[in-house]
């Protein structure tokens, strides 16, 4: 009877206990501001691509001059997604932190985390924080991002020196020096389509003649097929038609006739065959080891000078200029063709626990690392003791020593920009790469004031919009159909028909239905 | 009533005939080939591994499937041997194998002991609470909030404490102790000797094989571990080494920005020479514990 009784009690037992087990760290309220000795400790964590936890002179400094502790920590790249969310649903947050975040998760993330009080508001009035309030300005689409009036984070900017660029620098490097002695050189590296073709088909024969060599252009992964940039209007899901209602991008006759343009490339193997099963960097690879005439990349600084680094390394001979030559190729319709693009890249969070107080002292840290003293201090250090000012301007005593110091105020300010838009300051940056990017960046500013340049682009009404259907679907939808192109494209969906029926699969019909039912 | 008995002499040791004296049959031959194939792609990923970190950067990038060494380099493991992150991270795991696999293996041994002797209240409550951990887990959100409880956050215990019994292990420990004949107990009993005298004496000097085995597959385990570190280890410093391995994978193999080399390094070079550098003290430890595995493996499988 007994045995009975404790078999009985004691599963009830451990049903009742566990839920207040788990509830007792559910606590919602404001966490109490905790101190060492005078400095209020904060705890930070974003993603940088070297471990850094301070713990340097530079971070100390920081921490006696703004009263704080920062208790600082990494994401790691890999599994930035598993560890924000694990540490969000798991209610043990730190107070800053940093997540990615785009149209494609801004309903399912930005709207949720707001509604569910896990992310603080900035303060309604940042004047206080000149320079945050000027990056805030200068966010591209930030009435997306502002919810009743509020917004919610601050967006790392790629670069607050040149707010205004939203295109992305997606496009060609070549081998110059290859198309002069094939005869199909152009001026300034502008080509138009059809001398663009007549390069492709240079390199092609010049297969022939060179075993090293394996196609005459390829594309960066997740940039196949390149091509279609001269003829879609979108670079994802969505596109409008002409009587101004949403359709699917990659079901609409333009984005189909660029893909049979690299479809008829690929059949010509003007294209790398290994392109289909490639995996992340093997089209870098295959271009710094002279395999490639032409090479479709995301031509940042950092990745850019990585390829004329590394060629530099191997093929000392080489004439590096000529190596990796930025292309400007013009499309059918005569203009230049760029994927638009946010000129912000993810988002600095405050959890919604932390104080008032918390949130101004580091917003005071913040906004200092955004101005010209703060980021000297980043870029540079400390006077006297790492640079010299000479006529005006920041020199730095000893350079390789100074490499070889783990400035932490320059991961801080990370958190607050990227750091791209100090690059033309960072002493440590190969400013030949750089002034390359920044006049292909110029060039085609001036192309697209000049209207030379078409930048195609989701619509932000339709890109931001938060709608079930679209938010349970849109990212499923989009890396089928990208996978669905390169299928078609390498003739293993070997018809149109084929691709549609593949495409169809996927409920784009009633997206589309719900998306312009809510616009209207 | 005759038995069918077949005589071993009538058994032929080797086929009859024109190959009788030849070592190996055409069924040997078939076979071999077969297993060789199979060894070869086996081996060949490590030995191409092998090749790519001891290769510069141009011969990597001219094939990535290099058949044989050529100018051959030891940048990539003086880049690795010179990484403080990996010697750190190899600190942290030599502390969870050790500590970790000793913890493990003191609350496996004694819980599988205690489960295998007989009949005792609440003996089969206890293993079909046990067992239901096999089968359902309580989901990341609810073992997150238990981490959060325990206060072990950015702590080297959260790799230790909550792997404590492994049912798969502590199964194979209880199978094992229950197929020792149980007159051993009684004739230590009759002899004077108390439980604990009984468990430490008579049964666990009898159950090293399987003791060696579970040990492997924890130690196995804790080398291998990264999962909870990935989810509750801040601090870089006390990340185990294959947690450091992953970032430096994943960071390398990708052409992300902030990848930084050293001019007589590069990516692949340094992942693959620090897949070695992680591999290589467990590929030399393995060979002297198989024979443990295996007859432990068939022993403890007999009895369920």
């Amino acid at each position: 009877m007994e045995k009975k009784k404790l078999l009985l009690i004691t599963p009830t037992l451990l049903a009742l206990l566990l839920p207040a087990m788990l509830l007792s760290s559910c606590d919602g309220s404001a966490k109490e501001d905790e101190y060492d000795g005078d400095k209020l400790i904060v705890s930070l964590r974003n993603l940088y691509f070297d471990a850094w936890s301070g713990g340097d002179n530079y971070t100390d400094y920081i921490e006696n001059n703004f009263k704080l502790k920062l208790g600082l920590s990494n994401y790691s790249w890999a599994d930035w997604t598993t560890q924000v969310n694990g540490a969000i649903n798991g209610n043990n947050v730190e107070d800053v932190f940093h997540f990615n975040l785009d149209s494609y998760n801004f309903a399912s993330t930005y709207e949720y985390w707001v509604e569910g009080e896990i992310i603080k508001a900035l303060p309604e009035d940042m004047s206080a924080w000149p320079h945050i309030q000027s990056l805030l300005a200068n966010t591209s689409n930030i009435d997306a991002l502002t919810i009743d009036g509020k917004m919610y984070g601050i967006p790392i900017a790629k670069n607050i020196k040149n707010p205004e660029t939203t295109f992305a620098p997606f496009t060609y490097v070549y081998r110059r020096d290859w198309a002069r002695d094939l005869g199909v050189y152009q001026e300034n590296d502008v080509y138009t389509w059809e001398q663009f073709n007549a390069l492709i088909h240079a390199f092609n024969l010049r297969l022939q003649n060179d075993p090293n060599m394996v196609a005459a252009i390829g594309d960066v992964e997740w940039g196949f097929p390149s091509v279609t940039n001269f003829y879609k209007d979108s670079p994802h899901c969505f596109t409008k038609n002409s009587s101004d209602e949403v359709v699917s991008n990659f079901h609409s006759a333009k984005y189909v006739e660029g893909l049979n343009v690299a479809k008829d490339m690929v059949a010509r193997q003007y294209y790398y065959q290994n392109q289909y099963s490639s995996k992340d960097g093997e089209m870098n690879k295959r271009y710094a080891a002279q395999k490639l005439g032409i090479l479709y990349e995301n031509l940042s600084y950092t990745n850019y000078n990585k390829l004329r680094t590394d060629y530099i390394r191997n093929y000392p001979a080489v004439d590096v200029d000529d190596a990796t030559a930025i292309m400007k190729v013009k499309g059918p319709d005569g203009k230049f063709a760029l994927e638009g693009t946010e000129n912000w890249f993810s988002m600095t969070f405050f959890d919604a626990e932390i104080s008032d107080n918390k949130q101004k002292k580091v917003l005071d840290l913040m906004d200092w690392l955004l101005s010209e003293d703060g980021t000297r201090f980043a870029m540079y250090g400390i006077e006297g003791y790492d640079y010299d000012m000479i006529n005006n301007e920041p020199v730095l005593k000893d350079v390789d020593e100074y490499k070889n110091k783990t400035n932490g105020a320059k991961y801080l300010r990370y958190m607050t920009t990227l750091g791209y838009d100090t690059l033309s300051y960072d002493p440590l940056v190969n400013q030949d790469s750089l002034t390359i990017v920044n006049d292909w960046t110029a060039e085609m500013s001036e192309a697209r004031e000049n209207n030379q340049m078409r930048i195609f682009e989701e619509d932000p009404e339709v890109r931001w919009l938060s709608s079930p259907l679209k938010n349970q679907h849109s990212g499923r939808m989009l890396s089928n159909a990208n996978s669905y192109v390169t299928q078609y494209a390498f003739n293993n969906l070997t018809n149109i028909e084929a691709y549609y029926s593949q495409l169809n699969r996927d409920p784009w019909e009633s997206v589309l239905a719900e998306i312009n039912a809510k616009l209207g | 009533m005759k038995k069918n008995h077949v005589s071993i002499e009538r058994l032929p040791l080797r086929p009859r005939g024109k190959s009788a004296n030849a070592r190996f049959g055409k069924l040997d031959i078939v076979l071999f080939i077969i297993l060789l194939v199979y060894a070869i792609i086996i081996i060949f990923p490590f030995y191409n591994a092998f090749l790519i970190s001891v290769s510069p950067e141009y011969v990597y990038n001219e094939t990535p499937l290099l058949l044989w060494p050529r100018d051959l380099t030891i940048a990539s493991y003086t880049s690795v041997f010179q990484n403080e992150n990996l010697w750190s991270g190899f600190r942290i795991t030599m502390v969870l194998l050790v500590l970790g696999t000793a913890y493990q293996m003191f609350f496996t041994i004694i819980t599988g002991y205690a489960l295998s002797r007989s009949n005792w209240f609440g003996k089969n409550f206890l293993m079909n609470m046990i067992l239901v951990t096999m089968f359902f887990g309580g989901g990341l959100i609810p073992y997150y909030y238990l981490i959060t409880s325990l206060n072990l956050h950015d702590k080297i215990w959260v790799m230790i404490i909550p792997g404590a019994i492994d049912t798969f292990n502590m199964l194979l420990m209880r199978n094992y102790f229950q197929s020792l004949p149980k007159e051993l107990e009684e004739s230590a009993r009759i002899d004077g000797a108390n439980d604990i005298q009984i468990f430490v004496k008579v049964y666990l000097p009898l159950a090293l094989p399987m003791i060696a085995t579970v040990g492997l597959f924890f130690a196995v385990g804790n080398w291998n571990s990264w999962y909870n570190a990935m989810l509750f280890i801040k601090t870089p410093s006390l990340w185990p080494l294959q947690f450091v391995l992953r970032n430096l994978i994943i960071t390398g193999s990708s052409n992300i920005e902030g990848t930084i080399t050293s001019p007589e390094t590069y990516s692949q070079g340094l992942v693959m020479a620090s897949i070695f550098f992680t591999i290589v003290p467990m590929m030399c430890f393995y060979p002297f514990l198989q024979r443990f595995f295996i007859k432990g493996i068939v022993v403890g499988a007999i009895k369920g």
